[in-house]
């Protein structure tokens, strides 16, 4: 169990990362690109990006600029996104967009919505386990 | 594709990720506790997941009176305490947790795209078919980032 413990405390390090993980997956216009109005087989949003995918969380450093830097960065994306949301209506769920850097690929409004859904929720399951880990905090 | 064929081939794709994330551990992983006193485990979530199926898509959605899965007597912490590194709990959580998606897959083959319409209470967060299935889908991501990091605590594998 010592053992076990040991390998859990090893993804500490990962708390601070988690905010600008977040950031960087934000659906805000810039990442969706003008909507290509195509209906058909949807294709999946990619895990990663191209160039440097795991720099949002090499990046994330225990130094306070950093860590204002990634909620002001997630709490600026947020509001980008909801001010998309709010030019989306309920029936252009079904329509494809390009997705940025990804030539010729496109998603669908719903499957970029319940993706971020799924992004956020598997994340805050990361969240969970890493602040019980650091305090000992629990719950939702 | 339609939103329901959309959000069933989402579910399908949790249902794979906690498959992977449970493949090959013995009965002392799959039962091992994540930091102490937590009781949370790989077999806890399994049960915790078919107990989860269970209500949102055959006591909620088909309204079958049956007692909850894992859930004896209204206690709700024996989901994960009573996980334990046994053979027989183990091919019960997963045979149980296997079993409860058939019966919903079954639940539904029976929906029309239409039936994510419908809504049982409207002063509820999930009162409606499309709610359920989306907070069915947050259940499965959240847990599976759970499982993310037990995994990874367990024996080093991450991934997708």
């Amino acid at each position: 169990m010592a053992h076990y413990r040991t390998r859990i405390v090893r993804v500490r390090w990962l708390a601070g990362r988690h905010e600008r993980h977040v950031a960087a997956r934000g659906p805000g216009p810039a990442h969706a690109g003008e909507p290509a109005g195509r209906e058909g087989d949807v294709r999946r949003i990619p895990r990663q990006l191209p160039a440097h995918p795991d720099l949002d969380f090499n990046g994330a450093v225990g130094t306070q600029e950093c860590v204002d830097d990634a909620f002001t960065t997630w709490r600026r994306e947020i509001v980008k996104a909801e001010r998309w949301f709010d030019s989306v209506s309920e029936s252009d769920l079904g329509r494809m967009l390009p997705i940025a850097r990804r030539e010729g690929e496109e998603v669908s409004i719903r499957d970029l919505v319940v993706h971020m859904i799924e992004e956020y929720a598997r994340h805050c399951g990361h969240a969970d386990l890493l602040r019980e880990c650091i305090d000992g905090r629990t719950g939702q | 594709m339609s939103e329901l064929a959309a959000l069933r081939r989402w579910l399908g794709d949790l249902r794979s990720t906690v498959e992977r994330k449970a493949e090959g551990l013995t009965p002392d992983q799959l039962a091992a506790r994540s930091v102490p006193p937590s009781q949370l485990s790989v077999l806890g979530l399994v049960r915790h997941l078919a107990q989860m199926e269970h209500y949102w898509f055959v006591l909620t959605l088909s309204r079958a009176d049956e007692p909850q899965l894992y859930v004896p007597d209204g206690d709700w912490d024996a989901q994960f305490r009573d996980a334990v590194a046994d053979e027989a709990v183990v091919a019960d959580a997963f045979d149980t947790w296997r079993a409860t998606c058939a019966r919903a897959d079954a639940v539904m083959d029976g929906l029309d795209p239409a039936d994510l319409e419908f809504v049982w209470d409207p002063d509820d967060r999930i009162g409606s078919v499309r709610d359920a299935l989306i907070q069915v889908l947050y259940e499965y991501s959240r847990h599976c980032g759970h499982l993310d990091l037990l995994r990874e605590a367990i024996d080093g594998r991450t991934g997708e």
